[in-house]
């Protein structure tokens, strides 16, 4: 008996060390696939060029007219607006909404904030391509592409202004996701007082409320689900609500597609939405609807989620069915329970 | 007894002390030669002397009594043939008072223990939650302003605004 206990021993050794070495390999593997995006270093030109489009938003004037087009099993979908920004005071869209400058994230219309710049360039290789033209104007093409070598994402950024003149998502296949752009565009404009372009179009403002890290913190405890991360590699970066206690909202992104999630207490009204697709799969219900954007809703544990996106409608139902669903777990609730209790007897609470 | 006094050293020679002190007793109850009629003491003081140590045995008795609790069961003999409780006295007092205490403390942890977690459990739980209906046209705006796009209005939001499908602008 005490004779085989060493014999044991050393058996239970040899195994530990060949699980490390498994796992030490393993991990080796994953990190230098990751580096192996990274190896592939992006063009410091074509970041720099990217963060210049985005400091062009906010600084160049122009008028023009600018379009969104999607694309739902290859039919293209598309909308266009009227168009004029006026530098420090803000953006009017053909009489129907008026985005003021102030409060504005950093990188306006470009579709970049400096978070998303970050993702992009954590996420993706970023080159230039061969230049080309729009609107009749000469441009820059910047590309962001995935770990395979395949396009991502096209950026055509004016050679003269740096403003982004037009930009594409593509799938992992090539074909367009979404476009967005001008269709025509005039930047000699100086003076263009936005105010004085039309009847008073409704103000088009963010939601007040920013929440900061502390703030997610105790949204969490409180039991709300408020995810870092999902799936796509997808990441948090901005959280806002209008008044507390009502809907939150969600931003994550790649830094090439944006997905918003919107967070709000309660039940969905099932009956409310009639023509929307209804798909169940391994229990849980999502109502999906492609239009120029892509939405699918879902609920659970006592929330509603609605996710809207330009990414494919496949990421909309993926994320809307990865969002937390069940009741909280037990710990959970008793936890969320003593705290509620702790700040009823609390009298400085 | 017999068999306690062949096993106990202590209790055997406390008996045999008792023992040579009665013999002691009883030779100066006989009555006295006349040679020794000197030495030995008055009645008066041996009947002192009895009941002085009785006395003592009296006041050495410090053990604590329980009250007699009335029981079903009938009552036992008191134990006077049974050797004196010589073990030390906190561990004796322990004995007798200190395991009913500890039950209590550990019956009120658990009571306090599980009226809190129940308490906690019920007060954690969600209210009903009422339904409720997106407001996708805010969603759209906010998607829109948040992600840098044009807050353009989403047919879906707005029926008036469906676009036909027309052929998207290249680059």
């Amino acid at each position: 008996m005490s004779g085989s206990s060493p014999a044991r021993d050393r058996q239970r050794w040899c195994g530990l060390l060949a699980g490390g070495l498994a796992a030490a390999l393993a991990l080796a593997a994953v990190l230098n696939g990751d580096a192996g995006v990274r190896r592939a270093r992006s063009d410091p030109e074509a970041v720099r060029l990217l963060r210049a489009a985005a400091e062009a938003a906010g600084r160049v004037p122009y008028e023009g007219r600018r379009f969104l087009t999607t694309w739902s099993r290859r039919r293209p979908s598309t909308t266009t607006v009227s168009v004029s920004h006026t530098p420090g005071d803000g953006t009017y869209y053909e009489g129907r909404a008026y985005r003021s400058d102030a409060g504005a994230f950093w990188g306006g219309a470009s579709g970049f904030t400096s978070e998303t710049l970050g993702l992009l360039a954590r996420n993706y290789v970023i080159v230039r391509s061969a230049d080309s033209a729009v609107c009749g104007r000469r441009t820059r093409v910047v590309e962001a592409r995935r770990g395979d070598g395949s396009a991502a994402g096209r950026f055509w950024i004016d050679s003269e202004t740096n403003l982004i003149l037009h930009r594409e998502l593509l799938d992992a296949m090539g074909h367009k996701v979404a476009a967005t752009g001008f269709t025509e565009v005039d930047l000699s404009r100086r003076a263009y007082s936005v105010r004085a372009a039309g009847p008073a179009a409704s103000p088009a403002t963010l939601w007040a409320d920013r929440l900061d890290r502390a703030e997610l913190s105790d949204l969490r405890h409180d039991g709300w689900p408020v995810p870092k991360d999902l799936p796509g590699r997808l990441t948090l970066y901005d959280a806002r609500r209008p008044e507390p206690g009502g809907v939150v909202h969600l931003s994550y992104s790649d830094g090439l597609a944006a997905v918003s999630v919107f967070v709000q207490r309660g039940a969905l009204d099932e009956d409310r939405f009639t023509g929307w697709q209804k798909t169940v799969k391994r229990g849980r219900t999502v109502f999906r609807r492609e239009s120029l954007q892509r939405w699918a809703v879902s609920a659970g544990g006592g929330y509603v989620y609605t996710v809207l996106t330009d990414a494919p409608q496949s990421t909309a139902d993926a994320v809307a069915r990865g969002l937390p669903h069940d009741r909280p777990p037990f710990w959970t609730r008793v936890g969320r329970g003593a705290r509620r209790l702790g700040s009823w007897i609390n009298p400085f609470g | 007894m017999l068999a306690h006094l062949a096993g106990c050293a202590r209790c055997r020679g406390e008996a045999d002390a008792l023992r040579r002190l009665k013999g002691r007793l009883r030779e100066l109850a006989q009555p006295p030669g006349a040679a020794d009629a000197d030495e030995i003491p008055s009645g008066d003081f041996l009947t002192r002397l009895r009941a002085l140590g009785e006395g003592a045995g009296e006041t050495t008795s410090t053990q604590p009594t329980r009250p007699v609790r009335p029981s079903g069961r009938p009552a036992r003999p008191a134990p006077q043939s049974r050797p004196r409780d010589n073990r030390p006295a906190g561990r004796a007092a322990a004995a007798a008072g200190g395991r009913p205490r500890r039950r209590y403390l550990a019956v009120g942890a658990a009571t306090l223990f599980i009226g809190l977690g129940t308490a906690s459990y019920v007060a954690g739980g969600g209210q009903e939650p009422a339904t409720v209906t997106p407001a996708f046209d805010r969603f759209a705006v906010e998607h829109a302003l948040t992600s840098g796009d044009v807050p353009l209005t989403d047919p879906l939001t707005d029926p008036s605004e469906q676009i036909p499908v027309q052929a998207p602008p290249e680059p």
